[in-house]
């Protein structure tokens, strides 16, 4: 590896990286053109801004000893933790979520840094637990910590952002050699609670009629019935488990424990979630239940995607999106203007890029002289990949529309600048992977 | 570093499968990605372009109608302005005081500018029409006003004018929007949800001639609905509807419209050699002006709720027993079967006993003996009775309703025409359950009983026996014009409904009979005209004693060489009124009218001049508008004069 560096740098890495911005510069300038060719925005030279001051702090962050950053970990969560809160209490409330804070019209969106902050205090957690992981109390500990920014931008509400913290957690924690059945269990409620929470609006909005079953759900009462059962289900097991040191009752317990987990979680998730985001959830499984109003977005972009074709329409040339039929066409729906514009062409080069960018941050991983940096560069690629495979299944009409950006192409100096520190991260780790 | 020298102590395969399931799904998405934009990319392209391309229906302007005489239209388009609201061109905190604003102006609740531009419409660039039906003086108001009605604009609309206002009503019907029911039927004929459609009469009859083809103009428009540029397809002109040239006159048709004045009826006159209809009148009627006007929906209804139905076209919906009238149907079946000498007499008491059941003349002390020409003059049922039972037969009397077209549509070309009703021994087994009587053909041999006719009906038998033994189709479009080049693309040549078997001479003894009736007979005192006539009067009887239906069938003038001057009258006048004995009166104005080339003003006079009998009573003839209230000293005469029943 050493001949594709220069001065130590992962030359592929960077080159991929600064395909994408400038990929994302383009396209950013073309949404904000309208079908005249009249430019109403100048976002595209904020991001251009953002780009140049996020490429010096990726710079300073490679040239930096990531070690120190472990030493920092704790306080910069503390921190990003402190304005998190300081958001729910003062932030200013921009498309249904108070997520920015910020004077006038400089701001920052504190939950992007917070899946950074997270990312660095689980890799020095695990690194000075590593051993130990295996152990119920230590897992989750490490839960925790990915817990408490997911709630705290839950409350936002962002839901997208908040959904980012599992993959991330789940990834770094495999890694770090956690039992495959704690992350099972996560994995397994998780789903289970998606679709309990769902089911009911399902149910409703697409089926048109009320099914039986589902009112166990719904219905407080039969709720709390179905709950209490399966907790002395869950019960039971622990005392099998204890009494007559049969390790089947575990499983009992390990599977109760995953449909209480879910149960509970879907009676919170239903109160929680507003009633678009609910709506969102509803028209990813059929987009017509809605079509002018939330299943507006997917119909649209879809079809933008689908109109590119091969080759694409060109360069601001795109009609759904100057047309202004895609909505947050900077932001959430920018792959769906580049893959109108460049078609299918264009949208392979991303993934290329991208996949060029997640692989060289595995092998960088592969090759960190330390634990600590195979936890941050593992925690950076889930990172990535997951803002990827949620953002552009959105676009492409295959992930529930969730509203969370494209890493590198889409409009945001905080969601810029979160990448940056990401692959600066990555890059201190080669720098820095020979021991001295 | 805390971990020894030889590097961290992960196992490299949990991060190769980390990168397994990395690059699964980034060459799954590859793949999706694929068949999305490249395997089913055409479809995606179509929908794109549907989405971003919208047509805008450019109306097409509809055909006149003209009279025959084709000197000014009867049915034109009068222009109108519509005012719409495009919303996203008013300021979000304005747009609740414009909305006030406009409705307050042009006296519509306010509640009906939210209804027609819910909240989520607010942002869409695309007008919605408020109100239509303006005229240039509210709009001048609005143009004035502009900068206190930001979004309003306006566009021309040309609504339906019919420049006579409720004369011809019930040929030309009127127009209204398309109904989801009627699209229904009619999508596949070029009908959008825009199109204005012909609801009744000739609009609906000939809507396909008259309505044209509507024009598209195409744009590309943005998700507001927003227009930003031409589509690079050219715009489809609108194809102007043609012209309808009617078989009416209007000079006709209004006398005949003031001869029937305020009652209950029908009025018709036909010319029978070739089936034209000269006037059409049905009473009451309605001015579908009105429903076109702002609040133009109330009197709709309201004429939609009258009792009296204003829209039926009593021409040719009404069905009424024939009475009397059907005593010529009888004189042609007695003369042609040779079925009793027309010399010889019966003796009438004023009555008929058949089996246990006694059927009255209307003369209570009988006409004595008479023979046929002084039965029919004298309208004397007996002589009638007699045939009918003893010499024709119930058969014989159904087979010549038949010939003569009764119980049949005549086909002419207006919607909704009505069969009537001759009424055999089978329909009346199969309706009542009950065997056809004696009594029914009693009932039948003067036109009472199950027997049901309608106006148009009536003509055409009189018709036959004037073109002594043919009928043309009744109709009331003459031609089709360019409305251009007002050149004649299409002319309705006069075309046999039906031929008789029926000797001419037996026809000429009905003509003659028929004069006889006009000069020696019931009705000789109000047919004062000038004209040689024959005719019938009829009097049906309802369940109500004091209610009788007025019939008067005529032809005129009697005697001529020429078939073009034949013209037959039908007047029906329904036991509804107090006036209900106005059928031969009318035709005297009608006939004298048209004989005489005059229009009803001065037929009045005339007819007065003439030393009329209704001076001769003490009572000047009432003008049109005077009938409704000077009515019961005219009535005394029509009692004893024309109640031939």
């Amino acid at each position: 590896m050493r001949e594709r560096s220069v001065l130590g740098v992962d030359l592929l890495l960077i080159i991929a990286v600064l395909s994408l911005v400038s990929i994302g510069v383009l396209f950013v300038y073309s949404s904000g053109v309208t079908s005249d060719g009249i430019s109403f925005t100048n976002e595209w030279i904020r991001q251009l801004i953002w780009a140049g001051v996020g490429l010096l702090i990726l710079a300073g962050i490679s040239i930096l000893d990531y070690a120190r950053i472990r030493d920092w970990a704790p306080y910069i969560y503390g921190v990003i933790m402190l304005a998190l809160i300081g958001t729910l209490v003062f932030g200013r409330v921009v498309k249904g979520a108070r997520s920015w804070i910020g004077i006038g019209e400089l701001g920052i969106q504190p939950s992007e840094f917070a899946k950074i902050a997270t990312v660095l205090l689980l890799a020095a957690y695990f690194d000075r637990n590593a051993t130990a992981l295996r152990r119920p109390r230590v897992f989750s500990v490490s839960l925790l910590i990915a817990l408490v920014p997911m709630g705290l931008i839950l409350l936002q509400p962002d839901l997208g952002t908040a959904l980012v913290f599992v993959p991330v957690f789940l990834m770094m924690a495999f890694v770090a050699g956690a039992r495959p059945t704690y992350i099972f269990f996560i994995l397994a409620a998780g789903a289970l609670l998606v679709v309990f929470t769902v089911l009911p609006s399902w149910a409703r909005e697409i089926r048109g009629e009320s099914i039986a079953i589902i009112n166990l759900l719904t219905d407080p009462r039969l709720l709390t019935m179905v709950t209490v059962a399966v907790a002395l289900v869950a019960a039971l097991g622990v005392l099998g488990v204890v009494f007559m040191k049969r390790r089947p009752f575990g499983w009992v317990t390990y599977g109760a424990g995953i449909v209480l987990t879910a149960l509970l979680g879907s009676a919170v998730a239903r109160r929680v979630l507003q009633g678009y985001q609910m709506m969102r959830l509803i028209v990813f499984l059929d987009p017509n239940v809605d079509p002018r109003g939330a299943g507006w977005n997917i119909i649209q972009s879809v079809t933008a995607v689908g109109s590119g074709g091969l080759a694409g329409k060109g360069w601001l040339s795109g009609t759904q999106s100057h047309l202004q039929y895609l909505p947050e066409q900077s932001t959430d729906f920018i792959f769906s203007i580049l893959a109108e514009e460049w078609g299918f062409i264009g949208a392979a080069a991303v993934f290329l890029a991208y996949a060029v960018v997640m692989v060289r941050g595995l092998v960088i991983a592969a090759k960190a002289k330390d634990n600590f940096a195979v936890y941050v560069a593992t925690g950076v690629v889930s990172m990535l990949f997951f803002h990827l495979a949620v953002n552009v299944g959105m676009a492409i009409g295959i992930m529930p529309i969730t509203g969370i950006p494209l890493f590198f192409l889409s409009y945001g100096g905080s969601s810029l600048w979160t990448a940056f520190i990401g692959v600066g991260l990555l890059m201190s780790i080669y720098q820095h992977r020979y021991r001295y | 570093m805390r971990n020894g020298s030889g590097g961290h102590t992960v196992p490299r395969r949990r991060l190769y499968l980390l990168g397994g399931v990395i690059l699964v799904v980034v060459v799954g998405y590859v793949a999706y990605l694929f068949s999305l934009q490249v395997v089913r990319g055409y479809i995606y392209a179509l929908r794109a372009e549907q989405v971003t391309r919208r047509s805008m229906v450019i109306a097409a302007p509809r055909g006149e109608i003209y009279d025959r005489n084709v000197s000014s239209p009867v049915a034109t388009s009068r222009e109108s302005f519509a005012v719409e609201i495009n919303p996203a061109e008013i300021r979000r905190d304005e747009i609740d005081a414009v909305f006030a604003r406009l409705a307050e102006y042009l006296r519509i609740p306010v509640s009906r500018i939210y209804d027609r531009i819910p909240e989520r419409r607010y942002t869409v660039y695309q007008p919605v029409e408020i109100a239509s039906g303006l005229s240039f003086r509210s709009i001048t108001y609005l143009a004035e006003h502009k900068s206190s009605f930001p979004g309003v604009s306006w566009r021309i609309k040309p609504v339906r004018y019919y420049p006579d206002g409720d004369t011809f009503s019930h040929v030309l019907g009127y127009v209204g929007d398309i109904t989801p029911e009627e699209l229904q039927i009619l999508y596949n004929r070029g009908y959008t949800s825009s199109s204005v459609i012909g609801k009744a009469g000739v609009e609906v009859q000939y809507d396909e001639v008259l309505r044209g083809a509507d024009g598209r103009q195409f744009r590309t428009v943005d998700a507001q609905g927003r227009r930003v540029g031409d589509s690079g397809q050219a715009d489809i002109p609108p194809e102007q509807g043609l012209d309808v040239v009617l078989t009416l006159d209007r000079e006709i048709q209004k006398l005949a419209q003031s001869a029937l004045g305020e009652r209950i009826g029908a009025a018709l006159v036909l010319k029978p050699a070739t089936g034209e209809i000269l006037a059409m009148v049905s009473y009451p009627t309605f001015d579908a002006n009105l429903f076109y006007e702002e609040g133009g929906a109330n009197y709709f209804t309201e004429v939609s709720l009258d009792p009296r139905w204003p829209f039926i076209n009593r021409t040719i919906q009404a069905q009424e027993s024939p009475a009397s009238t059907f005593k010529v149907l009888m004189t042609t079946a007695v003369i042609q079967e040779e079925a009793f000498p027309l010399t010889q007499t019966v003796f009438c008491p004023g009555y008929r006993q058949y089996g246990n059941r006694v059927f009255a003349c209307h003369k209570q002390f009988g006409h004595g003996d008479v023979a046929l020409m002084e039965a029919l003059a004298e309208s004397c049922n007996v002589y009638y009775y007699t045939m009918g039972t003893d010499y024709l037969g119930r058969d014989t009397i159904i087979e010549y309703s038949t010939r003569f077209g009764l119980g049949e549509r005549t086909g002419v070309d207006l919607p909704g025409e009505k069969l009537g009703l001759v009424p055999t021994p089978e329909w009346k087994e199969r309706t009542f359950n009950t065997p056809w009587v004696g009594g029914d053909t009693v009932n039948m041999s003067i036109g009472q009983g199950f027997l049901l006719v309608t106006p148009i009906q009536m003509a055409n038998m009189v018709a036959m026996i004037v073109n002594k033994g043919t009928v043309y189709q009744p109709h009331v479009v003459r031609e089709i014009r360019d409305p251009v080049s007002h050149e004649v693309l299409e002319t309705f040549e006069p075309e046999v409904l039906r031929t008789s078997t029926i000797r001419p001479e037996t026809f000429q003894l009905v003509q003659d009979a028929l004069h006889g009736v006009i000069v020696d007979g019931t009705p000789q005192i109000v047919m004062t005209t000038n004209a040689p006539m024959g005719g019938k009067t009829g009097t049906s009887e309802t369940a109500l004693e004091e209610e009788k239906h007025s019939w008067f069938i005529g032809f005129a003038p009697y005697g001529s060489e020429d078939p073009d001057d034949y013209v037959v009258t039908v007047v029906w006048v329904d036991a509804a009124n107090e006036w209900d004995w106005w059928g031969p009166y009318a035709t005297n104005i009608i006939i004298h009218g048209i004989y005489n080339n005059l229009n009803f003003e001065q037929t009045i006079q005339d007819l007065r001049r003439r030393r009329d009998p209704w001076l001769w009573y003490g009572r000047g003839l009432p003008s049109a508008s005077e009938q409704g209230t000077s009515g019961q000293g005219v009535r005394a005469a029509g009692d004893d004069s024309a109640g031939g029943a």
